[in-house]
């Protein structure tokens, strides 16, 4: 994908937005913030913009995407500074250079940008063997919708310097403002990759057999249970080639040990153990793809239920705790959805089906008011993407 | 005694037993310090002390303390560093030692809850027999609490690999400024909404009182593996702590102790660490069987081509606790070598340890002090430990001069005022080192959201010559900016 994808405008929720700045220096996205109290709408390339509350009008857009820089790569310190419109896969590409990686699970990592990962906090399976994105980030540079930058955090991995501000501004859809740069902890690339997919009949089966493994000392990097021509259980293992042939057999014995699987399935790459994650959890503007937060002891229920129901292609992550559900678009499986026992956040939604929801799935009166003051103090004009975040701040 | 003072207590009184509210001087002696450095803490007396058993009855006394404008501090069991829990301004020290429930272990969705007083080595000694445990390991874990840990953000040796406090807190009960409670996060690695359970974090009382924590256990590894390395000089051990995660290989603790530190070891525990070391490498591999075998032996060489004249690789369990005995006896050992000593927490880039442990012997030559080094090399996590002897005259300002130097080179590499001890009083005068007046008002925006009366651990973190409640000028802060 090009720098210039967004040159023409951006249309988000069905609202164009015709006027897009692209920065190409701090100083320019200073002047293109500018200090009146215009609204503006701030996007990395564009690719997660269907996850949002419905918000604006908005005056103009600014899209980071060619702020694009490695600031500072120390590959023996393990760590990485980038600006914020640098695309995953290009990050990782020059990590690749000195064997090293991060493994963000993007589903379009060609497109997404690490910093629209970082305030969309959309982190993929990978957690259970890396954690989150939001435990890698060491340090962040914000601009103020006043345009002052502020550091916070550092480029050591361990620092109890003063608050914690880049987790206010993880998940936050820069409600709190703008991104300017990262300074990331990066993992050694695993020698070897596995990805062992098992077919079973049942979704008990294929998630019962999931939780065998993880409780396992066998240490997999993700665990994911979805459907298709019956139920999967995908699971990636990554490690030293020394052990990777004995952990993958063994996994493959506790998976038998509960149940023998229909079909077994091993590859040399990881591909195949992401991809149910990554065609679940694709967004797009005309999609309907929901996140309910559910332990993996609730997650047999939700699968059996929501199979049931109705249509949707569902993707258990047991390691994470999350399952993604992605359906025909109305409002009858978003109600569905909704109603469920599990919170659930929507990460796509058309614009029409978006009216009078909260995407975020709201919170309770306590939270309302600490993050209604935190916007308050961090953003007084409502000036950064206005609307779109939790409550429509 | 204060002017509310006698309402006061008769309201807390009637919150918990009379039994947990202790006003007179000689039961609140206990309170007045923590384990921070008395010189820099100074001793200051609580107005009153209170031992609450629930959340409810932290919501009632908060609410009692801004009814009254009394300020409120928590305190676990007292093992900070940094000076978080002395009452600088009196008012309530709310201790959370009555908590120490482990109210529940889920084992499939792999979390615990626990109530805040709740002692760290507690929790991985009951989950020991489950074959799961709690990942953060403090050196103090055999006393600090979860709570103290996550108001601190703690660390301990093994967050080289584990990551410290705050990657393993999945969801916090809190009492708000307020009174009010809220509940942040959840059994879900990323919950709706944004992560308020990561502010609270490292917070040191200042945001809100945890009463309940919902934190991730992990499964034990199937093996581990443990290695000491002697050095003939702390140069070659730090290159090779670099060498090593530079192959890829991410061990679950590196520590560093130098010929001084080994010294006190051998004198006070006899653990049999080689006398003549100029420094050693305490190494712990886990992981999966075949992998900690063969990075044992990578670790090996490298150590070899770094100029180790020993590597002993432990062959049973008991030598793997025999090697990591004198390491956990290093700080008590002190006392062997001098009557006290300041511990200076701080952090660089792993690369450019050499750089600043070469400094740190400078500095131990140009204020005449002896310095011992003992610390989680891997994270570049450095704990100078700056002998003395508190009677001499002038030798604590010396000491305290010697470790703000240190503290500044140290940042002057790209490091950190604090790794995992806090700021608190400590070094809340440091923080400028590290921050513009730009960067503290974001975090007092933060502060003032969540205290807007300042009432919760008021006079921490900050350094005094800024007043969080003081806003900036926004114009005047875009000029400075353009400066």
């Amino acid at each position: 994908m090009s720098t210039n994808a967004l040159t023409g405008g951006l249309v988000v929720d069905g609202q164009p937005i015709t006027r897009v700045e692209m920065p190409g220096t701090i100083d320019e996205l200073g002047r293109a913030v500018g200090p009146d109290d215009s609204a503006v709408l701030i996007a990395g390339n564009g690719s997660r913009q269907s996850f949002g509350n419905r918000g604006g009008p908005f005056d103009y857009a600014i899209s980071m995407r060619k702020l694009n820089s490695v600031l500072h790569y120390e590959p023996d310190d393990l760590t990485v500074a980038v600006e914020p419109g640098i695309t995953v896969e290009e990050l990782n590409s020059v990590l690749a250079e000195r064997n090293q990686m991060l493994p963000f699970d993007d589903p379009q990592p060609d497109r997404s940008t690490v910093g629209g990962t970082f305030a969309t906090g959309l982190g993929g399976p990978r957690r259970l063997g890396y954690g989150s994105i939001k435990d890698w980030v060491l340090g962040v540079e914000i601009m103020a919708p006043d345009g002052v930058i502020t550091k916070s955090g550092g480029m050591v991995v361990k620092n109890v310097t003063g608050y914690d501000l880049p987790r206010l501004h993880f998940g936050a859809h820069g409600a709190f403002g703008i991104v300017t740069r990262l300074n990331l902890k990066v993992f050694p690339q695993p020698e070897a990759v596995r990805s062992i997919v098992a077919t079973f009949e049942r979704a008990r089966d294929a998630h019962l057999a999931g939780q065998a493994v993880l409780s396992s000392q066998l240490a997999p990097a993700s665990i994911l249970v979805s459907n298709g021509e019956g139920w999967q259980l995908s699971i990636c293992c990554e490690g030293a080639s020394a052990s990777i042939q004995r952990q993958t057999d063994d996994v493959l014995q506790v998976v038998s040990h509960v149940t023998q699987p229909k079909d077994v399935q091993t590859t040399q790459d990881r591909t195949a153990a992401m991809w149910p994650f990554c065609s679940v959890a694709k967004l797009d503007a005309s999609s309907a793809v929901a996140r309910l937060a559910t332990p993996p002891s609730g997650q047999v229920d939700v699968l059996e239920q929501y199979q049931s129901i109705i249509s949707t292609s569902i993707c258990a992550d047991l390691g994470s705790g999350l399952v993604y559900l992605n359906g025909m678009p109305s409002i009858e499986w978003r109600e569905a959805i909704s109603k469920s026992s599990q919170r659930a956040v929507f990460l796509a939604l058309p614009p029409e089906l978006k009216k009078g929801v909260d995407v975020f799935g709201g919170m309770d009166a306590p939270n309302s008011r600490l993050v209604t003051s935190l916007k308050d103090a961090f953003d007084p004009a409502r000036r950064l993407n206005r609307g779109r975040f939790v409550l429509g701040l | 005694m204060k002017a509310y003072s006698s309402e006061l207590i008769r309201r807390l009184e009637s919150i918990v037993k009379p039994d947990y509210v202790i006003y007179d001087r000689a039961g609140m002696g206990v309170y007045e310090l923590d384990a921070s450095d008395e010189s820099i803490a100074g001793v200051h007396t609580p107005d009153v002390v209170v031992l609450p058993e629930t959340a409810e009855q932290i919501a009632a006394i908060v609410r009692v303390a801004n009814d009254l404008s009394v300020p409120v501090i928590v305190r676990g069991a007292g093992t900070g560093l940094a000076g978080g829990t002395i009452t600088t301004r009196g008012g309530i020290l709310l201790v959370t030692a009555r908590m120490n429930h482990i109210l529940e272990v889920n084992e499939t969705d792999r979390y615990a809850v626990v109530e805040p007083g709740v002692i760290n080595l507690d929790l991985t000694a009951a989950l020991l027999g489950r074959g799961y445990y709690y990942a953060p390991d403090p050196a103090s874990q055999k006393t600090c609490t979860i709570g103290g840990n996550i108001a601190n953000n703690s660390g301990g040796p093994h967050c080289l690999k584990y990551g410290v406090t705050g990657n393993h807190i999945l969801g916090l009960e809190v009492v708000l400024a307020d009174g009010e409670m809220a509940w942040f996060g959840g059994a879900s690695s990323e919950m709706p909404g944004f992560d308020l359970t990561g502010v609270m974090v490292g917070g040191e009382g200042t945001l809100g009182i945890v009463t309940r924590a919902m934190v991730r256990i992990s499964r034990r590894p199937e093996a581990s593996g443990v290695l000491l390395a002697a050095f003939p000089s702390i140069d070659s051990a730090s290159r090779a702590v670099s060498a090593t995660i530079a192959a890829g290989i991410i061990p679950a603790s590196m520590e560093l102790m130098d010929h001084l530190t080994i010294t006190a070891i051998e004198v006070s525990a006899q653990a049999g660490y080689p006398k003549d070391a100029a420094a050693v490498l305490l190494i712990e591999l886990d992981g999966l069987i075949q992998t900690v075998a063969e990075h044992k032996q990578i670790v090996a060489e490298i150590c070899d081509e770094y100029g180790a004249t020993e590597v002993r690789v432990a062959q049973s369990k008991a030598e793997e606790d025999a090697l990591w005995l004198g390491r956990k006896s290093a700080f008590g050992a002190m006392g062997r070598l001098a009557p006290n000593y300041h511990l200076t927490d701080t952090v660089v880039p792993r690369t450019k340890l050499p750089l600043a442990l070469e400094r740190v012997a400078e500095v131990a030559v140009e204020y005449n002090l002896k310095i011992a080094n003992v610390f989680h090399a891997g994270d570049g996590n450095l704990h100078p430990l700056i002998l003395f002897d508190r009677n001499e005259p002038g030798a604590m300002e010396r000491v305290l001069e010697a470790s703000e130097v240190l503290m500044q080179y140290c940042i002057d590499l790209g490091g950190a005022v604090s790794g995992e001890h806090g700021i608190g009083i400590e070094k809340q005068e440091a923080l400028p080192l590290m921050f513009t007046d730009l960067d503290l008002e974001a975090m007092a925006k933060l502060k003032r959201s969540f205290d807007p009366e300042n009432q919760l651990n008021p006079g921490k973190v900050f350094p005094t010559s800024f007043d969080p409640y003081q806003r900036l000028d926004s114009p005047e802060k875009v000029a400075l900016h353009v400066d």
